[in-house]
Parts: C-alpha cells; sequence; structure tokens
C-alpha cells in the first residue's frame, strides 16, 4: 500500500505538472482527484488494511490528497490568463521610505546604559551649566587643581561653569536621596580644548556611582569587568592602575585588553595589548561627608568613561570631528541599528 | 619628571631590569610616557684637541679645524658654534657610527676634506641634543679612546606626576616607594662636610617678615669658591634629565633639586646689600627682574627675598638677575628654604610663571629635610669648586611642621577594598614609606612623614596599603544584594521615546556643538542667541546656544552644498538663557528640534516628487502628539498677517511646548538653500509633564456608522477650523466626525474662492440610524454653512 501511495504520488504530480493548459489541467483533475479517481480508488482499499496499520496509511492517503489539491490549485493560477496587475518587474525595488537613523553616540550610549541597567544602575540627569559648588568643590577638587584654571574650563561671567564632568549629577542626586544610590549619568560635558582629530570642546561621558553600606574597591572591580565583558566580549579582562583623582581615594585608572586585537598587539592600542577606559575609585570620604552621608556608615564607588571613544573604536570612525558634524552621509550609515 | 635608573639605584638595588622597571613605575602610579635609553657606541672614537679652527668661506656656520687625535693631527668639518681653537673634544674617526646609526667616512665637505667628525652628546648617543659639541674637561687624555671617559649608559622614564605627590618630583621619592614594593634595603647617602672656623651666621643675617607664607628659610656660606663646568658625568646626568648644566654651582642646586625634591637657590654673596636677607612681600607695583632677563610688576601678595634695598629673588618661583652666580663669584650664599604651597602658587599664576622650583613648592616639599639638602649643597660645591664651606647654619624655622598623626583602623582597609590584608605587612608598608606607627592596639596611631603632605586621613594610608601591595591584588567580586534605586530621569526616558519616534519617521539623528556664535544677517531671524560665556574656546563658540535651530540650518547648508537636499533632521540637546540668579537649573532646557526640507517622499521610481510643506511638519507634530500621549495637545497657527511667515506653537495642557514654522526661500537663501525649510523646538520637560497616564479602551460601535461627503464653495478667507465647528454646531450629537479629503483654491470657482471636500461620519450609540435622520443634520449643516459662511453647495 505504502508503495502504492508514493508511485501515484509521483506519477500524478507529474502528470500535474505537465499539463500545458486548463483543458489538460482538468483532464489530469478528473483522472487523480474526482471522485471516481485513482486517489479515491485507493481509499477504497483502506478496509483492507491491517487494523493495526490502519491509521498510518489513513493518514499516508489524506496527506496525498492534500498535496496534490495543492498542486492542481498552484497549476491552475499559472495556467490562468494573468491579470494586468502581475505584469511588473519584481527586479525593480521596493517604493521606497523615509529612513530615519540613530547618532552613534545614541547606540552606543544607549548600550552602555541598559547593561547597566540591567545591574540595577538608574539613568540620573542634571544641567550642563553648574555651580562651582556642584562641579569641583563638592566632588573635593582642590581650589589650586589645574581642572578649574579658566584655560581648562568654560565660565560663565557670573561664575557659572559649564560642566566638566557629569559627576555634578553624582552630588546632586545624593544630596536629595539616602542610600543606596545606585545611578548613572550620562551626558554632554565640556573642555576648553581646541577642536582636533581626537579633542573637541564638548564631548559625552558617562559616570556611575554606588553608595551603600559595605561597599567595596573588589566590587567595583566586578561590575566595571562585568559591564566591559558584555560591552567588548566575555573574554575581556581587567586591570586597576594606581592614579589620583580628588573625587576618589584609592583612585584607579581601568585599562581593559583591547578587543580589536584579541591582546595581541595592535596600531589601536598601540601594541600594549591594553585600552585605557576611564577613571575609577572609592567615593572620597570628604564628598560623603559634604552630601551629609556618614563615611564611618556609607562606602560608595564611582567611575566614569568616554562615550565618544568607545563610539570611535566600536565603529572605526577616526576623526572625533564627524561625530559633530551633522554630514548626512556619515549619519546614513547607521541606519541599520535599532538600539534598545 | 625625568627619572635615571642608574639615580634611582644608589639609593635601593633595583631588582628589576631598566625595561621591567617601567611597568614598576607604572603601577606605583606614575604614568610612564616614553622610555630613553642611553648606551653609546664609542668604537673608533677618541679624545681630541682643536689646535686651529678658521670658518670655511661661502658658509653660515662651518668651521674647518685641525684637532689633534693623539699622534696625528685631522681636518675635521665642523657646524657647533661652540667649536674653537683650544678646546678639548670628542672625535668621531671614520668607521665610527653615530646613535642615528650614520656611520662616519672620510668626506668632502665645500670644497674641504673632513676625516671625521667632532661629536654632540645626541650623535653619540649620551643624552639629547645640546648646543654644540661636547665641550671636555682639560684633564681628558688626547688620543685616548672616549670609552675612557664616556662609557656611561642609562635609561631615563618620562613620567607623568599626579599632584598629590611633590616627593614624586624626586629621585629619592620614587626609590622610597620602589624599596617599599620590594621590601628592600635602603640606601643612605651622606655628604662629607668639611666646615671652616668663620661662622655662616657671620657671613648673612635673615629676618622672615612673612612667616605663613615662609615658614622656614635657611642658609649656609660657601666661600672662596670658583666657577667652573661641573664634572662631566654630572652634566651628563643633569642633561638626561632635562636640566641644562650651567656651572658647577647651579648644577649642584640642580642636582640636588632632582635628587632631593627641594628647590635650591644660589647667590652671589657680592650683590646682597648689607648681608641682610628679608623674606618680605613685595609693595605695590614693586619692579623684580628675574634671572631670565623679565621684569615684573609685583603685587603685594608676591613674596620677595630681599637684600636692605631691593628684591634677589621671587621666593621659590626664580632667582633675580641682580644677584645671580657669575663667572667672578667666589662667595656664595645657599637658600635652602620651605614656602607655602598657597602663596607660591598664587604669584607663579598671576605672573603666568611655572619653573622646576614652583612646581615642587606649589605641590609641598618636605620642610624638614631643608637642613640636609642645605649641608649636601655645601659639600657638593666645595667637592666640585672648592672653596671653604662656612660653619653652622642660619636657619630661622619660626613655624614648624609637624608630622600629622592619623588614626588608622587596619581592619577598615579590607572593609573599603574587600580583600584581607595582613596587619604585619600594612604596619611593615606604612613604615617604609616613612610613617611611624604605634600599631599596639586595633586603633593605630600613624605618624606621617612630612615628606607625603597627602597623607592625612584613615583613607589616605588605605590607598598607600593598596597600592604599594599591588592594585592586582584587588578581587573581582559581583555583588549579589538588590537595589532598587527608582525609575529613570522622567526626561530622559521621553528623549529616549521621541528619538525612536522620530527615526522611525525617516528623521537623521544629529550631534552638534551646543556653543555658537549667530551671524545675523545669515542666520533666520528671531532666534535668541543664548548666554554668552566668559571664556570661549574660540570666536564661533561665543554662546551657549538659545536654540538649536540656526546651528542645524548651518549644518542643512552644508548637506545642501554636498548634493543632498532632501533632509530630515533631528537632535536632542539643551538651549541656554538667562534664568533665576543663583540656580543654573532655570538657565537651560532640553529641548527637541527638527528640520524638514526637499522632497515629500523619497526619490524612487514611482513616488510624486512635490516638495516637503507646511502640512507634512504638521503631520509630524501630530504624529508626535499621538504617540508621546501628550494631553489635550493643540498645535496652534500664528494668522500670517501678523507673524510674517507659516508658524506656531504646540501647547500642551495650560503650557506651550515649543514652537514651529516654515522659514521662506527668502531667509534660507542667505544660506544658499533655494527652498523653504520646515522647522521645529519643543521643551522635553513640558512634553514630559503633559503625558496622559491613563487610557481606558472604548467599546466598538455596535451599530453602523452613517456617512456622507459635503463639497462646498466659499471665501478663501474662511480657515477650515472655522468650517468644521459651524459644522459641529449644527449637526448635533450623532456626529462622529469631520475631515477634509479635498481642498483647492482655483478661479473657476470665482475670485478669492475655494473649494473645501470633507466627510461626516455620523453614529448613534444604542440604535442603527435611518437615513432621513442623517439628511436632516445634513440640510442643517448646509443651511448654517450658507449664513455663516456664504458657502454653496456644489
Ligand atoms: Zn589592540
Amino acid at each position: 500500500m505504502r508503495d502504492e501511495i508514493s508511485k501515484l504520488r509521483d506519477e500524478a504530480a507529474e502528470a500535474l505538472r505537465s499539463a500545458s493548459d486548463l483543458t489538460a489541467l482538468e483532464q489530469v483533475s478528473v483522472k487523480y482527484l474526482s471522485r471516481k479517481g485513482l486517489v479515491a480508488g485507493l481509499f477504497k482499499q483502506l478496509g483492507k488494511v491491517d487494523a493495526a496499520e490502519r491509521p498510518i496509511i489513513g493518514q499516508l492517503l489524506n496527506d496525498l490528497k492534500q498535496q496534490l489539491e495543492n498542486l492542481e490549485a498552484e497549476r491552475t493560477l499559472a495556467l490562468k490568463p494573468r491579470s494586468k496587475e502581475f505584469d511588473v518587474d519584481t527586479t525593480l525595488p521596493g517604493r521606497g521610505t523615509w529612513i530615519g537613523s540613530y547618532h552613534p553616540l545614541t547606540i552606543v550610549m544607549r548600550e552602555i546604559t541598559d547593561i547597566f541597567g540591567r545591574m540595577g544602575f538608574r539613568v540620573a540627569d542634571g544641567p550642563e551649566i553648574e555651580l562651582v559648588k556642584y562641579n569641583f568643590d563638592m566632588l573635593n577638587t582642590p581650589p589650586w587643581h589645574p581642572s578649574r584654571d579658566e584655560s581648562d574650563t568654560i565660565y560663565l561671567p557670573n561664575g557659572f561653569v559649564v560642566r566638566t564632568e557629569t559627576s555634578p549629577v553624582q552630588v546632586r542626586t545624593m544630596e536629595k536621596q539616602d542610600p543606596p544610590v545606585r545611578i548613572i549619568s550620562p551626558g554632554r560635558v565640556y573642555r576648553r580644548d581646541r577642536p582636533d582629530a581626537t579633542h573637541s570642546p564638548m564631548f559625552h561621558q558617562v559616570e556611575g556611582l554606588y553608595v551603600d553600606k559595605g561597599v567595596t574597591m573588589a566590587e567595583l572591580k566586578g561590575t566595571l569587568l562585568a559591564f566591559y565583558k558584555e560591552l567588548f566580549g566575555q573574554d575581556t579582562k581587567l586591570r586597576f592602575r594606581p592614579h589620583f583623582f580628588p573625587f576618589t581615594e584609592p583612585s584607579a585608572e581601568v585599562d581593559i585588553t583591547c578587543p580589536f586585537c584579541k591582546a595581541e598587539g595592535c596600531r589601536i592600542c598601540k601594541y600594549t595589548t591594553w585600552l585605557e577606559m576611564g577613571g575609577s575609585g572609592m567615593v572620597d570620604p570628604n564628598v560623603l561627608q559634604g552630601v551629609g552621608y556618614d563615611p564611618e556608615i556609607y562606602s560608595g564607588f564611582a567611575f566614569g568613561l568616554g562615550i565618544d571613544r568607545i563610539a570611535m573604536l566600536r565603529f572605526g570612525i577616526p576623526n572625533i570631528r564627524l561625530l559633530f558634524d551633522s554630514d548626512v552621509r556619515f549619519l546614513r550609515q547607521f541606519s541599520g541599528f535599532t538600539p534598545r | 619628571m625625568l627619572l635615571s635608573y642608574k639615580w634611582l639605584s644608589e639609593f635601593v638595588t633595583l631588582p628589576v631590569s631598566p625595561e621591567q622597571l617601567a611597568d614598576v613605575l607604572t603601577w606605583l602610579g606614575l604614568e610612564v610616557e616614553a622610555v630613553h635609553t642611553y648606551a653609546p657606541n664609542l668604537d673608533n672614537v677618541v679624545i681630541g684637541e682643536i689646535l686651529e679652527c678658521a670658518p670655511i668661506e661661502g658658509t653660515n656656520h662651518l668651521s674647518l679645524t685641525k684637532t689633534r687625535v693623539g699622534g696625528e693631527t685631522l681636518s675635521i668639518v665642523c657646524g657647533a658654534p661652540n667649536a674653537r681653537a683650544g678646546l678639548k673634544v670628542v672625535a668621531m674617526l671614520a668607521g665610527s657610527k653615530t646613535a642615528e646609526g650614520m656611520v662616519i667616512k672620510k668626506a668632502k665637505l665645500r670644497g674641504q676634506e673632513s676625516h671625521g667628525m667632532l661629536a654632540s652628546e645626541q650623535e653619540l648617543g649620551l643624552a639629547p641634543s645640546h648646543a654644540g659639541i661636547i665641550e671636555c674637561p682639560a684633564d681628558w687624555e688626547v688620543g685616548a679612546p672616549a670609552a675612557k671617559y664616556l662609557q656611561d649608559s642609562d635609561t631615563v622614564y618620562d613620567v607623568e606626576i599626579t599632584p598629590n605627590r611633590p616627593d614624586f618630583l624626586s629621585h629619592i621619592g620614587v626609590a622610597r616607594d620602589i624599596a617599599a614594593k620590594f621590601k628592600l634595603p635602603w640606601k643612605p647617602k651622606s655628604y662629607d662636610l668639611n666646615e671652616c672656623v668663620r661662622k655662616s651666621t657671620d657671613f648673612v643675617r635673615v629676618k622672615i617678615s612673612a612667616p605663613v607664607a615662609c615658614p622656614r628659610y635657611l642658609t649656609r656660606g660657601v666661600t672662596g669658591v670658583k666657577i667652573a663646568p661641573a664634572p662631566y658625568e654630572v652634566q651628563l646626568r643633569l642633561l638626561r634629565c632635562g636640566v641644562r648644566p650651567i656651572s658647577n654651582v647651579v648644577d649642584v642646586t640642580n642636582y640636588l633639586m632632582l635628587e632631593t625634591g627641594q628647590p635650591l637657590h644660589a647667590f652671589d654673596a657680592r650683590y646682597i646689600a648689607d648681608n641682610s636677607i628679608d623674606i618680605r612681600f613685595a609693595g605695590a607695583g614693586e619692579s623684580f627682574v628675574t634671572l631670565d632677563e623679565k621684569e615684573h610688576k609685583l603685587q603685594s601678595h608676591d613674596l620677595l627675598i630681599a637684600d636692605s634695598k631691593h628684591g634677589i629673588a621671587l621666593a621659590g618661583i626664580m632667582g633675580g638677575l641682580n644677584s645671580e652666580i657669575r663667572e667672578d663669584t667666589t662667595d656664595v650664599v645657599i637658600e635652602c628654604a620651605y614656602f607655602d604651597p598657597v602663596h607660591v602658587r598664587r604669584t607663579a599664576k598671576s605672573l603666568g610663571m611655572s619653573t622646576d622650583s614652583s612646581r615642587r613648592f606649589e605641590r609641598g616639599c618636605d620642610p624638614n629635610q631643608v637642613p640636609y639638602v642645605a649641608a649636601a649643597t655645601a659639600a657638593l660645591i666645595q667637592q666640585w669648586g672648592g672653596g671653604e664651606v662656612l660653619s653652622g647654619v642660619v636657619d630661622d624655622y619660626p613655624r614648624p611642621i609637624v608630622p600629622v598623626e592619623i588614626a588608622f583602623r587596619p581592619e577598615k582597609t579590607e572593609a573599603l577594598i574587600g580583600v584581607q590584608y595582613d596587619f604585619a605587612e600594612i604596619e611593615d608598608t606604612l613604615t617604609r614609606l616613612g610613617c611611624e606607627v604605634s600599631a599596639h592596639s586595633s586603633a593605630w596611631t600613624v605618624k606621617a612623614p612630612t615628606h607625603r603632605p597627602d597623607l592625612e586621613r584613615e583613607v589616605d594610608l588605605i590607598e598607600e596599603i593598596v597600592r604599594v601591595q599591588g592594585y592586582d591584588q584587588i578581587p573581582t567580586s559581583e555583588s549579589s544584594k538588590v537595589v532598587l534605586t527608582g525609575k529613570d530621569d522622567p526626561v530622559v526616558r521621553l528623549r529616549r521615546q521621541v528619538e525612536d519616534i522620530l527615526v522611525a519617521q525617516g528623521f537623521l539623528q544629529t550631534v552638534s556643538l551646543s556653543m555658537w556664535n549667530p551671524e545675523p544677517r545669515l542666520d533666520p531671524p528671531g532666534l535668541p542667541a543664548g548666554v554668552e560665556v566668559a571664556n570661549p574656546v574660540t570666536d564661533e563658540m561665543k554662546y551657549l546656544q538659545g536654540s538649536v535651530l540656526a546651528p542645524m540650518l548651518r549644518a542643512a547648508a552644508a548637506n545642501f552644498e554636498r548634493g543632498d537636499r532632501d533632509l530630515r533632521l533631528f537632535e536632542t540637546t539643551r538651549v541656554f538663557r538667562e534664568g533665576v540668579a543663583g540656580d543654573p537649573r532655570t538657565w537651560e532646557k532640553q529641548v527637541v528640534a527638527g528640520l524638514l526640507v526637499g522632497r515629500r517622499y523619497p526619490s524612487g521610481w514611482s513616488q510624486t516628487k512635490e516638495p516637503s510643506d507646511f502640512f507634512d511638519l504638521k503631520s509630524v507634530l501630530e504624529f508626535l502628539a499621538l504617540k508621546l500621549s501628550l494631553d489635550k495637545p493643540d498645535i496652534f497657527c500664528y494668522d500670517l498677517d501678523t507673524v510674517g511667515f507659516l508658524s506656531g506653537q504646540l501647547r500642551v495642557g495650560e503650557q506651550v511646548a515649543g514652537d514651529f514654522g516654515l522659514w521662506p526661500r527668502e531667509v534660507c537663501a542667505a544660506r544658499d538653500i533655494d527652498a523653504s525649510v520646515a522647522w521645529f523646538e519643543l521643551d522635553l520637560s513640558v512634553l514630559a509633564a503633559n503625558r496622559r497616564s491613563e487610557f481606558a479602551f472604548e467599546p466598538l460601535p455596535r451599530f453602523p456608522i452613517a456617512w456622507r461627503d459635503l463639497s462646498v464653495v466659499l471665501d478663501h478667507s474662511v480657515p477650515f477650523a472655522e468650517l468644521v465647528s459651524t459644522v459641529r454646531g449644527a449637526a448635533g450629537n450623532l456626529l462622529q466626525s469631520v475631515w477634509p479629503f479635498d481642498v483647492f483654491v482655483s478661479d473657476k470657482l470665482g475670485v478669492g474662492k475655494k473649494s473645501v471636500a470633507f466627510r461626516l461620519e455620523f453614529l448613534h450609540p444604542e440604535r442603527s440610524l435611518d437615513a432621513a435622520e442623517v439628511d436632516a443634520a445634513i440640510q442643517s449643516i448646509v443651511t448654517k454653512l450658507q449664513q455663516e459662511h456664504s458657502a454653496e453647495l456644489r
């Protein structure tokens, strides 16, 4: 029985395919699929089949009938005179619609905020024009620190400062909220750098802060390692180098293994196999005290990273100006990204 | 700061190779920016003496020398300005090789035979470039291989010092950290001092009139010194560390500054009037010439070292031209002092001066190292220049600076870092760094050494322990604490949605500098300049932008020029304006702005080619309002006759969210854009504050909708919105919706007439409508339209 079914399938399919007009197709149909056709004939023999086999053979026959009927319907459409509507050049592209794109900085920024979001960091925001109090004093920046100089930082005539980092947001948040505080603050920052291929007087940062009871530097390292693994791949390694930042004590410069050469040395990492990503450290007790947290009870970590550089590394953008030039030939290249 | 491997190893036996030391320095917190290796190749290099030296005619600077190199005398052409007869030199003979790899051969230069080259330090690979050829000491033997005197190799590290570490501006300071890291014994250095009978106190008198600015001032005298060059190996070491050798006495002060971090000054005693020194503030407007021959007008906060008549040094910054060491100096007054960092910084900054001395005083020197360094100075001057060291010192130390005592709980290290530290190791590390540790109970007392002014608190000591024992020992731990810290900032969330909506509408997101300078005849009228900054980066960045629209139009123009003429651009950014005096948050707002110019549909094989216009802009705003679920949005347009160009306001709730409009061609032509450009700029905070938070589904109509189309001709001046309100007023409450499906103006309809066709949909919630009811409603609408607008049915 199985053989018969299979033989009939091949035979009927071949006949349906080779019918060259609707009349011929009709004849084939009658022969196989009509009430007295060959398929119906097979159904009649079902009663003779061994009872145990019967459900299986029955299913096979149903399948056969279905397949042949589909094929018949397809062939009918193909042999019918075609309507004008279908007489088109299908190789033409679609009519087209405006295609928007996210700026590469948005793509990277969202990826970063997404990763930190999954680690429980909330996005906090603050003003770009700041008080010296928030931009320097409460960040424990000594009065003589060169970052305060007018040669490094943009001021307004009334003494307001155009923020040089997004850390003032951290201070503002701590002032408003009791621990635990777990935030990141992405945003634009400004320095008095003359524009060139790698410098811009305006650029973008993400800074993070976690203050709670018993926060340790080991957690800082763990958090940053988890983050960079998500961003650059699971085989990424991280190291801390001692450094000095007024905001933190101890402070560390964060390096990660170069994701571009898999730590074998390349032009991007200047053959060091490491890439410098930004500063970090344990929030200085002076900062905690300044916002009314007791440093005997609470500790915290903070870190920062530059978004523009990550975007440039990520997409191989050679010149930072391309980011800020609004050249649509550049912007359109990113239309394939739909960030979260 | 340039650090010499050899110099460091005078204090501690370095356990690593010169290559490995760079990493060690990095792990101690010194950023190594460059490593210079000096290893001279002295094959075929000998000591010579210039017998004759004559300029070669027709050249600028070349001389022909006859140089004796042992048995023979060679003709050697030399370009150095200091080549002169009688000078002992280093001659590179044929076959020798310069540091750059050039092999010296016999050659003809300007028609003159040259049998070698007279060498500078640079060419021999001894030190970085220095003006002219090496001037050898007179006692070097002519004809001797140069290797006898110059076989001196070293590795020098160019390191960046963080501002908290004044002690790292010295070899001793860096060596101390290396010794602590590797637990190595310290090799103290001592200088033999042979004092004569005469006392320093008889030689010079000191008075500190400004004890806050100058807590300690120590002098000693050396008489009968002969000014000469310092020993060559000292000159070489100075050169390698970036200091130009000058003379034995001056070189001593620089040498010991690089070694100990203590800036020193040497005065010619002849020019200290009445042998009296007063450390006092300058008189306002007092003029002073520093030894770089620059004249400064001083202010009353500038500290001067003065004699009985006038200033002789700018305290902690630079000596005076009037009292500097000269070739005929014999009696020297050594100044070794501690100046207050704040005062030095203020003067250095106001005078725009930054010297090796000021950089060290600004960060904080060690006031208690002063006697040792002064003695070393005297000893070295005597060693290199002869003379007699007067006995004792003149030491004025009105306000002794004592070590800071820090209460330290060793277990706090583990609490902050997250890994256990051995208490004995902690004590050892701190001791090796120069701290005095009393570790008798769980509350230790740690006296921080005065060469480490950065150590003031417990946490500073923790940092030292972790740093010296190695940051690589900090483990990576993943916290499993649950921290719920609330939602993202609402404006940040809205901004993300606005970006999504506009990207979906085919807009390209731009990010542009938020600083600009208006160009009034070129930018569109009516846009605020923003907030002027006090110290702009460049003239083009004088203002924090008051609106992003003009900068965006400039960007559009640049794209136009490149041939991209169909633009849909948007940016989420901030704009600035003067706000409340003490609150910068009121000085800015977050906005989304967009530009729309060019075709309505992207160019393709089947799209119509008409340009986009004001109503394409309105669609974008309507779409945005809908998608953001704005509460009662009103896209309000101004009367064209009043404003002059198509524009309006997006209003939400009781607030104005922003403006939109269409700049006509005349406006855009200033930027060479031959099209009108539609724009909008909306305040994200206002949008965020006016969103509907609740939504309830409306049941689907149970009965069919009845609809009618009406087409009327009426005066062009009647706005559609008025038409709609007339229709609504006349139709009764069965009318569900009204919208226009055709609007056109034509003279065929009559002068100043237009035709408006609209669809009306009627619905009764409880029953089917019959045709007569709808017809009655239509009849009353038509009547009302005739009465109020003289509208005729077409
Ligand atoms: Zn690499």
